[in-house]
């Protein structure tokens, strides 16, 4: 039973991910992101990811993918505009989904070897043992991460900021 | 065999029916009572004629809506148009599977759980469930190609964002002296404290009405269906059943945060002080009557703000969260975590 309700999620996964690249409309794309995002949530329920799961959810669709909708209505793109980059990007843009994909590839290939045990991942993801993890063994890569954080947001308040030309101060 | 068949699929199905449609029965009894009560307040009488003190009105104005003509006008973006009332009562109802709506009760040898769903992580998962319905109406007011739709969502996504920060810093205070945020253990640790943390955090309760009073699009914060400015928001253009949709989803809304107001700071499904033994005869009433009086009486607070404040304007709205709430939240954060750590 649970099996048929992950390989469900899987299959809307990955058919609302194909659908993301294939509309003409950038505001389908979103929605149907939308989707994606929700139906991997529902992936991480079914693997007892609780935790990651709800995160997925207000994270990604309740924060990151609002604000590509906003981006969208205030640039007011209404249709995709045709490919012009130059050799370094394209390159780039090629290279990093293959290299996922090799990765992919290489897990399967691991655990069909060993054999995966899903209770070790549900321990590790129960919310107590996440928060310990992060704040004793992790606390400072955590703490970078949250430097790095900060760090954004000032840099991108001081790009925002208008520049007053007739500044008294 | 057929015992265990019962309890396992039959029982939770009859459950995830009755859950799914709570909500919907609460929206017809609060449309009624919306009506009435803001009639008394401004001195007049309200809807009274059909059935008993108008108790049906509801009911007709709903045939009314489902019957009416669904008018989809030239330049709609259809998929997104028709899919976002959807979204936006879809994501309402569906919270409440974490909600408990009573404690446990034992039937024979069954014990009857007055939830769907109980989760470790229940309380993040509300929150980020009604957080969809955002999706619904910035597509639903985009896709309507109109101004007056797309500046109404624009601006209820503002105020939907910036509220749901304060919100998720003063339930942070309950899970500090809960130490769960499983819906269920909440309510249980209420029990154990002897005291409803309504009482024990009274400032991280005040931060969280207000802000989910806001959050749900309600006066005063209701900018952006202030209709002296943008007609009716981004539900402009629906009509018939789709608006349906949305006018049910505001008020499943209503309910939902109404019963997180109750589950986090009022007890859930207790009774009054459940730990004085010389009011144990409380406990004869089942759980889920309690639960019913204590969010209505927060249903009907939210009526009575709407009958009493008048409406903000949308730069006050903006700086009450970002000046006022979310420093204050920030502090009553600090304030709980030292005395949870040292005292």
């Amino acid at each position: 039973m649970a099996m048929m309700i992950f390989i469900f999620f899987a299959v809307l996964s990955v058919i609302t991910a194909v659908l993301i690249i294939t509309q003409k409309n950038p505001m389908h794309s979103v929605l149907y992101l939308a989707f994606s995002v929700l139906s991997v949530s529902g992936l991480f329920f079914t693997l007892q990811a609780d935790f990651l799961g709800a995160i997925q959810i207000i994270v990604y669709a309740g924060g990151i993918v609002v604000l590509y909708v906003f981006v969208i209505i205030i640039i007011n793109l209404n249709q995709l505009v045709p490919e012009k980059r130059k050799l370094f990007p394209r390159f780039f843009i090629t290279a990093v989904p293959l290299v996922l994909i090799i990765e992919i590839f290489y897990v399967f290939y691991k655990k069909i070897k060993t054999g995966s045990d899903i209770s070790i991942v549900a321990e590790s993801m129960k919310i107590e043992n996440l928060s310990k993890m992060l704040l004793t063994d992790y606390v400072i890569p955590f703490e970078v991460a949250s430097v790095l954080l900060l760090a954004v947001l000032i840099g991108s308040l001081v790009i925002a900021r208008k520049e007053l030309k007739n500044d008294t101060k | 065999m057929s015992n265990s068949l019962a309890a396992d699929l039959i029982i939770p199905i009859i459950k995830i029916i009755i859950v799914g449609l709570f909500p919907l029965i609460m929206v017809m009894v609060m449309v009624w009572l919306e009506r009435r009560v803001v009639a008394f307040i401004q001195l007049r009488l309200g809807p009274n004629r059909v059935g008993f003190q108008g108790i049906l009105q509801p009911i007709v104005d709903a045939i009314k809506l489902f019957f009416k003509e669904d008018i989809t006008h030239t330049g709609v973006d259809k998929v997104l148009f028709n899919i976002s009332p959807v979204l936006v009562l879809f994501s309402s109802i569906l919270a409440f599977c974490f909600i408990p709506l009573g404690g446990t009760m034992q039937i024979g040898t069954y014990n009857l759980n007055f939830w769907v769903a109980e989760s470790p992580v229940g309380l993040l998962l509300i929150i980020g469930i009604s957080s969809i319905s955002v999706f619904g109406v910035i597509f639903g007011g985009w896709s309507s190609n109109s101004k007056y739709p797309l500046l109404g969502a624009l601006r209820s996504v503002v105020q939907i964002l910036s509220y749901e920060i304060p919100v998720a810093f003063s339930v942070l205070s309950i899970i500090f002296f809960s130490q769960s945020m499983n819906m269920i253990d909440i309510v249980n640790r209420q029990k154990d404290a002897g005291i409803w943390y309504g009482f024990m955090l009274p400032v991280s309760f005040v931060i969280f009405w207000i802000s989910v009073v806001a959050e749900t699009n309600r006066a005063p914060f209701d900018l952006p269906e202030a209709e002296s400015e943008l007609v009716a928001g981004f539900h402009t253009e629906y009509s018939g059943i789709k608006f349906a949709y949305f006018y049910m989803a505001e008020y499943a809304h209503m309910v939902l945060a109404s019963s997180l107001a109750v589950v986090l700071f009022f007890g859930g499904w207790l009774p009054p002080f459940p730990n004085v033994a010389a009011l144990s005869f409380l406990h004869v009433i089942p759980g889920f009557v309690w639960y019913l009086l204590k969010i209505m009486f927060f249903l009907y607070l939210f009526i009575w703000i709407r009958g009493t404040f008048p409406r903000y304007r949308f730069d006050e709205l903006v700086r009450l969260a970002w000046k006022w709430l979310i420093p204050l939240s920030l502090l009553n954060i600090l304030v709980i975590a030292f005395v949870r750590s040292f005292a």
